[in-house]
């Protein structure tokens, strides 16, 4: 590969986080005082290397999914490629206009109208105000909201808003772009109108980073896979054989004793997710039929009125299968503030034995205040829970069932 | 000729490409002036944003935006004209009290959208890539279109007066330029703070409220002690808010050593507040 074709190459690129075990001063009152208690002391802190010693390079219009855990360091490498953070180590070279297509409706203002927000959020993601012009029917065509282009997005339903909000970002021109979870989102048919304008994208010849918990999405879309462990690049290759090591490496992590909540990094309100069993330890594998019980932990820093926590849960495929949401009227959460523990049961799980993943969304009204970004996955294994000596059966979802026979007996003419 | 012409285009675009070199910054910091250049829309959309925002929201909108200044500038003219009787030399107090009020008025608004500006966008700023001296910078606009505002109701206020400010005026505009890089510099060092502690922006306006009463807002420097002026004068406010009531009113005469001093010191303060931010801002996103 001749280095004109090399759109992104990295050379021993690190990213250390520090971790201070002791809490860190938010406040600068608190940070002072303690200088003055102990003026010589360093607070005491573990290196932890969310990412280390990342080689590889990417050709000219390759698309690459990044594949791992939570935690493996997909998110991080992104955010390094894309300037977000610095490395600590190492160095990266791009060649190209850089875009990033991250959380769909970052920078959206609700009290700004829809037409207003094209501008706002182009700008935000590199455009060019003449770029965004000449292309402002094409995102509002797409978009479909044209009706409601002068209303102030926070009278969106959160439909629009996630589709305006693609079609904005999903028109970027650029030579690289970074793509991270942003499928996930609207309706099944807005979700395969995104997908098919990914596969337009990919297509054009640009060179694409893709990251997603949808395995499927990745798989068809992608040329290459990255496969991260523990923020090491350990596999890189074609996608189906990436694809291949990765559902080999992940597995185990289901069973196991050492399970633990899902911890939730640089959100703004979610710390932490898991699913529980009914003593409240961690588990991953569920008896079919049998509860589904979720545990969030999440922080506010103000207080904030009638939040609604959404639970999807969505299949190997990124199918949403199921989605609860908390109640909306009398039983609704009326208010939270600092640190708070949700729980969820969902009572019969009706999932039928296979591999699924949860994450969880918190909205106010029409707009999306934060999501967990990563998911958890679970298996629901095969279990006789219904006592009818059957356990699994055919189809996507399970039910108890009664059945009742007797035998009419004919009236006997006699 | 057609294919020619197709190849020397190419070669000016893969010539134009633009290399992002990533690596861990050290040392001194740049400004960056190319990124800011290259984000220069994303400055006026941030601008159009923050004016739209300001008077669509509030149910008064511009009246309000009329009514702060005029208000507090009674209330001026009440307390140190009326109750206090500070010198006046024959001018009407309200007029005091209002140019006082425009000089400080923009320190204060400025300083204090500045300060939270970053911790107001820390969804921006820990999803996307921007050069993220944008997001105080973008609020100046609407900063200076509160001023201007407040401009026009002086010469309201003059023409109801009949007061014809004098040559002096030309002074105004420079004035102006001090206060802004003050508040500027000032805000860019709070706002860089305040993404890593958050009571930044509450001790901020108690220490803006002490400084209100150590500068010429509701007095002229005439009616502060001989004696005490020399030390009076280092706050690097004190001249230039003076130097606007001179520049409208002709009250006094500007002390072109001390508004030479506060100019040096607005541009060290915006020196060390570009500094304390860019170094800062390698952090941003892992603290906000």
């Amino acid at each position: 590969m001749s280095s004109d074709e090399i759109a992104i190459s990295a050379r021993g690129l690190g990213k250390a986080y520090h971790i201070a075990h002791q809490r860190r001063q938010s406040t600068m009152t608190e940070a002072l005082l303690q200088r003055l208690k102990n003026p010589f002391a360093r607070a005491p802190s573990e290196e932890m290397w969310a990412l280390k010693d990342i080689d590889f390079d990417i050709a000219r219009g390759d698309i690459v999914g990044l594949l791992g855990r939570n935690g493996a360091g997909k998110s991080t490498l992104l955010k390094v490629l894309s300037r977000i953070t610095e490395p600590t180590t190492g160095i990266a070279h791009l060649s190209g206009r850089v875009g990033s297509l991250i959380e769909v409706g970052t920078g959206f203002q609700p009290e700004l109208t829809g037409r207003e927000n094209i501008f706002l959020n182009g700008a935000i993601l590199g455009m060019r105000r003449r770029e965004i012009a000449k292309r402002f029917d094409e995102i509002v065509d797409f978009s479909g909201v044209e009706r409601f282009l002068d209303t102030p997005v926070k009278h969106y339903s959160s439909g629009m808003y996630v589709r305006l909000a693609f079609a904005v970002a999903a028109h970027l021109d650029t030579d690289i772009l970074f793509v991270d979870e942003v499928l996930s989102v609207g309706d099944a048919e807005f979700q395969k109108k995104s997908l098919g304008k990914m596969d337009d994208v990919a297509n054009s010849g640009r060179t694409i980073i893709f990251v997603s918990h949808n395995t499927t999405a990745i798989e068809t879309l992608c040329r290459r896979g990255f496969f991260f462990q523990g923020g090491r690049l350990v596999h890189a290759g074609p996608i189906a054989e990436t694809l291949a090591v990765y559902h080999k490496a992940v597995k185990p992590a289901l069973a196991g004793d050492s399970l633990q909540p899902v911890i939730v990094r640089d959100r703004e309100h979610f710390r932490s997710f898991d699913v529980v069993d009914e003593f409240g330890e961690s588990t991953r594998i569920l008896p079919m039929g049998t509860p589904l019980r979720i545990k969030a932990k999440v922080e506010f820093a103000e207080k904030i009125d009638y939040p609604v926590f959404i639970a999807y849960v969505e299949d190997d495929s990124g199918q949403v299968v199921l989605s609860a949401a908390s109640p909306k009227s009398e039983q609704a959460i009326t208010s939270l503030s600092g640190m708070a523990e949700v729980g969820c049961v969902i009572e019969h799980l009706p999932l039928a034995p296979g591999e699924y993943s949860l994450h969880l969304r918190l909205v106010q009204g029409p707009l999306r205040l934060d999501e967990t970004g990563c998911v958890l996955p679970f298996v629901v294994r095969d279990a006789d829970t219904f006592k009818d000596g059957w356990g699994a059966r055919k189809g996507i979802c399970v039910a108890r069932s009664r059945w009742k026979a007797e035998s009419k007996v004919a009236d006997a003419v006699s | 000729m057609a294919l020619s012409e197709n190849i020397d285009m190419t070669v000016q675009n893969s010539a134009a490409v633009e290399i992002v070199v990533i690596k861990p910054s050290r040392g001194l910091v740049d400004l960056d002036l190319k990124g800011l250049w290259r984000f220069r829309d994303l400055l006026h959309a941030f601008a159009v944003r923050d004016i739209r925002l300001r008077y669509r929201q509030t149910a008064l909108g511009v009246t309000w935006v009329v009514l702060q200044p005029l208000l507090s500038a009674l209330i001026f003219a009440v307390v140190f004209g009326f109750i206090a009787k500070m010198p006046s030399q024959g001018m009407p107090y309200f007029l005091i009290a209002f140019s006082g009020m425009m000089g400080w008025t923009l320190f204060q608004g400025n300083l204090s959208r500045v300060t939270p500006s970053l911790v107001a966008n820390a969804g921006l700023v820990r999803k996307i890539y921007f050069p993220r001296l944008l997001v105080p910078l973008g609020v100046i606009p609407s900063v200076l279109l509160d001023f201007f505002v407040s401009l026009g109701v002086m010469i309201v206020l003059l023409v109801v007066y009949e007061v014809m400010p004098g040559p002096g005026i030309l002074l105004f505009p420079f004035c102006v330029l001090i206060i802004l890089l003050l508040s500027l510099g000032i805000g860019l060092m709070g706002s860089s703070l305040a993404v890593k502690y958050r009571d930044v922006q509450h001790i901020v306006p108690f220490f803006v409220q002490l400084l209100m009463y150590a500068s010429p807002v509701g007095y002229t420097i005439a009616a502060v002690p001989a004696w005490l002026r020399p030390y009076y004068l280092l706050n690097p406010l004190a001249e230039p808010i003076d130097t606007i009531r001179w520049a409208f009113l002709g009250l006094g005469e500007p002390n072109y050593l001390y508004l030479g001093y506060s100019f040096v010191v607005s541009l060290l303060v915006v020196w060390a507040g570009l500094i304390v931010f860019r170094s800062c801002e390698r952090e941003f996103a892992d603290v906000i």
